[in-house]
């Protein structure tokens, strides 16, 4: 587990590299193209800006989002005290709770640090599971809580805006023929940077959605480990194979979809096997809890 | 040359304070961890006497239960806390609570009082605390322990006089045997 951590940790490190060295070619490439290091610098800066005000701001849009209120002992005792005595157990302070209203059973973590992090589930999933099975999704959202998993799935969402950012200014100042260097050649240099742009959102959509499967997968793992009982969470899987987990964002919602349980939006295609899924597909996630209940949880 | 044995003589510094921070945290944290679940045995001594008033109402004749509950959570609180002692003082109060609940199953008039109802819940939780902090602790430990015996840490841990004083915690004898129940 503290591998995983420690993995996760190295590789924050190198998206915030690239993320910087990202900006500085950016910068270069419009500074090169219009002879102006102002330009360069500023469109890099608002960038970053930019990005910055996308990781800041994703945990409050999530719950903006999603309609989910944060709910007290009082009203919602048996998950309250569910993640109260896990985080005593993993040694955090206790993540706040909330519930969608939603019939979907689905459930998510966010926050930046496991000192302010969040937990929420639907109401479908308060209905539908049993104790045990609500044990295990808890504690599969926990584990991406002390995984670090909610950070640098933010960082990268912010990284991929960015990205997208950097394409459009780019697609937008390609129209205006203001090159000191002019003529068909800036044309075709314009296209090119574009092109360019958008190649890396796309490979930035992939890695996103590998790693997302990757994280899933170890916090389907964690999980079990911290309940000594992967039947748990495989049981509320299969009921997510019954009712669904679809949720009805207000806004678009594949943005926040990394940090659901299992995936809150509809995905295009028949089977959930799709290079850009942020999920794998749930009858493997079950097939491999079933593995670890056989070879036993420490092999 | 002198490079070299410079360069040699930093890392060494650097990596014997680097295991030295490194053997403190993790100390630290097994006696935090230690101290958290007297929190939650503070808890338990605190919710005691309302259950024990509670139960008084409807079932005085069960002295023998009731004053066996009493004194051991007197016991559990005169103890020297992280002792064997303390230990076993707090799984005879589980025993104890235990057997309370048992014999309550006995008087309908007790399982329908709200007092009653809330503060056995709020005990049932308490255990679950308990474990969880005990679960804690075991962690704590073990990473304790896994950071003075690997290499090279075991051979400073000697210089600084680090040491194991803990042990994991286990489940008791007592606590495994179900509770008799007599009608």
């Amino acid at each position: 587990m503290e591998k995983q951590i420690a993995a996760n940790n190295r590789k924050t490190w190198l998206l915030v590299a690239s993320m910087v060295l990202l900006f500085a070619a950016a910068g270069g490439l419009f500074a090169w193209i219009y002879d102006s290091y102002w330009l360069g610098g500023g469109v890099a800066a608002f960038g970053v800006a930019y990005m910055c005000y996308v990781y800041l701001s994703a945990v409050r849009k999530l719950i903006k989002f999603s309609g989910a209120v944060e709910v007290t002992k009082r009203t919602h005792r048996q998950a309250y005290l569910l993640v109260e005595n896990m985080s005593i157990t993993l040694g955090i302070p206790m993540p706040k709770l909330y519930v969608i209203n939603s019939p979907a059973l689905n459930a998510f973590a966010a926050g930046y640090t496991p000192d302010k992090a969040l937990v929420g589930v639907t109401t479908g999933l308060l209905r539908h599971l049993n104790k045990q099975e609500l044990e295990g999704v808890l504690a599969h959202e926990m584990s991406h809580i002390i995984n670090r998993d909610t950070k640098i799935a933010t960082l990268v969402f912010a990284l991929l805006t960015g990205i997208a950012l950097m394409a459009r200014i780019g697609y937008y100042f390609g129209d205006s023929p203001r090159s000191s260097r002019g003529g068909s050649s800036s044309a075709g240099v314009y296209l090119a940077v574009v092109i360019l742009l958008l190649l890396a959102f796309l490979l930035g959509r992939l890695a996103q959605a590998a790693i997302s499967r990757r994280r899933e997968y170890m916090a389907d793992h964690t999980g079990a480990y911290i309940t000594r009982y992967p039947e748990g969470l495989a049981s509320a899987l299969r009921k997510i194979q019954t009712f669904g987990s679809e949720i009805q964002f207000k806004k678009r919602g594949e943005a926040a979809s990394h940090l659901f349980l299992h995936s809150p939006v509809k995905l295009r295609g028949k089977k959930l096997f799709n290079i850009f899924a942020t999920h794998p597909p749930i009858e493997d996630r079950i097939a491999a809890l079933e593995r670890l209940k056989d070879a036993g949880l420490y092999a | 040359m002198w490079i070299a044995l410079v360069v040699l003589a930093a890392v060494i510094i650097f990596g014997t304070v680097f295991i030295y921070n490194r053997l403190v945290k993790a100390r630290n944290a097994v006696l935090q961890s230690e101290s958290d679940i007297d929190v939650q045995f503070k808890r338990r001594w605190d919710l005691i006497p309302n259950l024990i008033e509670s139960v008084k109402g409807y079932a005085k004749h069960e002295r023998e239960t009731l004053d066996a509950l009493v004194k051991a959570r007197s016991a559990a609180m005169n103890a020297t806390p992280h002792t064997a002692e303390a230990h076993q003082a707090e799984n005879m109060l589980s025993g104890a609570l235990k057997s309370l609940f048992a014999l309550a199953e006995q008087y309908p008039d007790l399982k329908a009082s709200q007092n009653f109802l809330q503060l056995q819940e709020e005990l049932v939780d308490t255990e679950d605390k308990i474990q969880a902090a005990r679960r804690l602790y075991n962690n704590s430990l073990r990473k304790y322990m896994d950071a003075l015996q690997v290499f090279p840490n075991n051979m400073l841990a000697g210089v600084f006089n680090f040491r194991v004083q803990h042990q994991f915690f286990e489940s008791d004898e007592a606590t495994r045997e179900p509770v008799k129940v007599q009608f």
